[in-house]
């Protein structure tokens, strides 16, 4: 069973992609399997970072069943242990993946035989990018220590959150009034808060076993494009203010130093990392690898 | 989203009981530099509405712990409502008011401290706790070798002095990183240096030289 890492984080062109792309070819160079997944279905760009042009069949061949095994939809990439699968030949309306897809695909990225599976994750926050999130419960959050940014990802946690609590819900034998309430009316503004003290009314046998289930989600921040001017604690202080207003855990890895440099890497089709080893974030993006593998039960 | 309702003002402003006024303003401003309507670290993350009540909440915090007076009938109460053990005792304790926690059998303070005590009689743990202290350095996982020797859990820790439990963790794992904040790592390491009983400003000075070293 590989460690499943999605990358996520709301807002788009925060550098999920760069991140992902850049993490997976250090934790690569140390010597572990590694598989990318494209999973920004219908705005993939993930080969891009990676200075690959994906003619040959990605994720397309598996859904549409050309190829049993996502397996073997694993491009190599010129870098030693790191595979890539791509979602860039997939069909125009792919960004609209059917229930019965997302399963089977998720059920296959859970099998893929890797150390690890880096899922680059789409912005938003639509239920099919919320569930690739929580495919594993140790998923990264990208965000820039701009407010836009941080507004979408204070977003996506929360809507992560109230889906799991759902998921939570749905399969754990709550009492019908909760489970009524909560899946089926489907009140619009039923805040993850609403729900827990549903449960203090109505099931309140069940409160802490809610709780100690959220309490696994692990989420672990990244600030990206991080510049001079930036609050130097502001990670620190995102960590604090999550774990004291959410039952879940939040880590912060680190900053990445903004790099002007990286649109003219993807030009050249190198990977950032190793077009400019020397650079500033390409040592930010070590020692989060770092820390990464440290934090992560396959490490 | 839990709010702040389950928190004394000490524990809002993370800061321990026998705070003084430095260790209050500077958790003040840290508080506001969070919770403040231009703070970049919640922006958006609360309605208008509780956000106003967060801040209010802080405020009432802060003017009356700076407040001699206010803060004495404020800690008088905390005890009368047996929200935290004894005045002037070295070990003031937050008992906590989350019912999750106070299902767990609680041990009694007084009970660690003399416990630890008794484990200092042992002529080995005595000196390795002096040779620890001795050093310029001291890392978490000196501390980490200490506190098993002495037989204390990190759950106990986190149950006397309310320092999250992953953060004891990252202090003893030396994982600099995913510390807090200066401010808030002192006041954890010298609840932690109180409870195994050590001269707390060595290991803050120890510490912090380490990780000061270790950078770069």
């Amino acid at each position: 069973m590989p460690e499943i890492l999605p990358i996520g984080g709301g807002k788009g062109g925060v550098g999920k992609s760069f991140i992902s792309a850049n993490l997976g070819a250090l934790i690569a160079k140390r010597g572990k399997r590694v598989v990318l997944v494209d999973l920004d279905l219908g705005a993939s760009n993930l080969h891009s970072f990676l200075g690959i042009t994906p003619h040959r069949d990605g994720l397309n061949s598996f859904l549409n069943k050309k190829s049993s095994c996502l397996e073997n939809v694993a491009l190599p990439t010129d870098h030693a242990n790191l595979y890539f699968i791509s979602s860039v030949n997939c069909s125009m309306e792919i960004a609209n993946l059917y229930h019965a897809q997302k399963l089977k695909l998720l059920t296959a990225i859970a099998k893929l035989p890797f150390d690890y599976v880096l899922l680059d994750l789409g912005a938003g926050t639509n239920f099919n990018t919320l569930d690739f999130f929580l495919t594993s419960n140790q998923g990264v959050i990208v965000c820039t220590p701009d407010p836009t940014s941080i507004e979408n990802a204070f977003r996506f946690i929360k809507a992560a959150y109230l889906r799991s609590i759902k998921h939570v819900i749905k399969s754990n034998g709550f009492c019908e009034t909760i489970k009524n309430a909560v899946l089926e009316n489907e009140t619009p503004s039923m805040t993850a808060s609403n729900i827990i003290d549903m449960v203090i009314r109505h099931d309140p046998a069940k409160e802490e076993f809610l709780r100690e289930r959220i309490s696994h989600i692990k989420f672990h921040f990244i600030l990206n494009q991080f510049r001079k001017n930036s609050d130097p604690a502001l990670g620190e202080k995102l960590k604090m203010v999550c774990n004291r207003h959410f039952y879940s855990c939040f880590e912060f890895l680190g900053n990445i130093r903004f790099e002007e440099r990286v649109p003219s890497a993807i030009v050249s089709k190198k990977l950032f990392i190793r077009e400019h080893p020397e650079a500033a974030a390409a040592s930010d993006l070590y020692r989060i690898a770092e820390q990464l593998l440290q934090k992560l039960p396959g490490g | 989203m839990k709010a702040f309702e389950a928190q004394n003002y000490y524990q809002l402003l993370k800061i321990p009981m026998d705070a003084d006024l430095i260790t209050i303003k500077r958790a003040y401003r840290e508080a506001l530099s969070i919770y403040g309507e231009e703070a970049l670290a919640t922006y958006s993350l609360f309605p208008e509405e509780q956000r106003t009540q967060l801040l209010q909440t802080i405020e009432t915090a802060f003017h009356t712990l700076i407040d001699t007076h206010r803060r004495t009938v404020y800690d008088q109460m905390l005890r009368d409502s047996g929200q935290v053990h004894e005045a002037h005792d070295p070990m003031r304790t937050i008992r906590t008011s989350d019912a999750s926690s106070s299902r767990i059998a609680t041990c009694d303070p007084q009970d660690l401290r003399s416990r630890v005590k008794e484990k200092y009689s042992d002529e080995k743990i005595r000196s390795m706790a002096d040779q620890i202290i001795a050093k310029d350095q001291i890392s978490g996982l000196e501390l980490k070798c200490l506190r098993e020797e002495l037989g204390v859990e990190i759950s106990e820790i986190f149950k006397e002095m309310r320092i999250p439990k992953s953060t004891l963790n990252h202090i003893e794992a030396d994982e600099y990183a995913s510390l807090p904040v200066e401010v808030y790592l002192k006041s954890f390491l010298k609840s932690y240096a109180q409870i195994l009983q050590v001269d707390s400003q060595r290991v803050i000075e120890g510490y912090f030289r380490r990780i000061a070293l270790s950078d770069g």
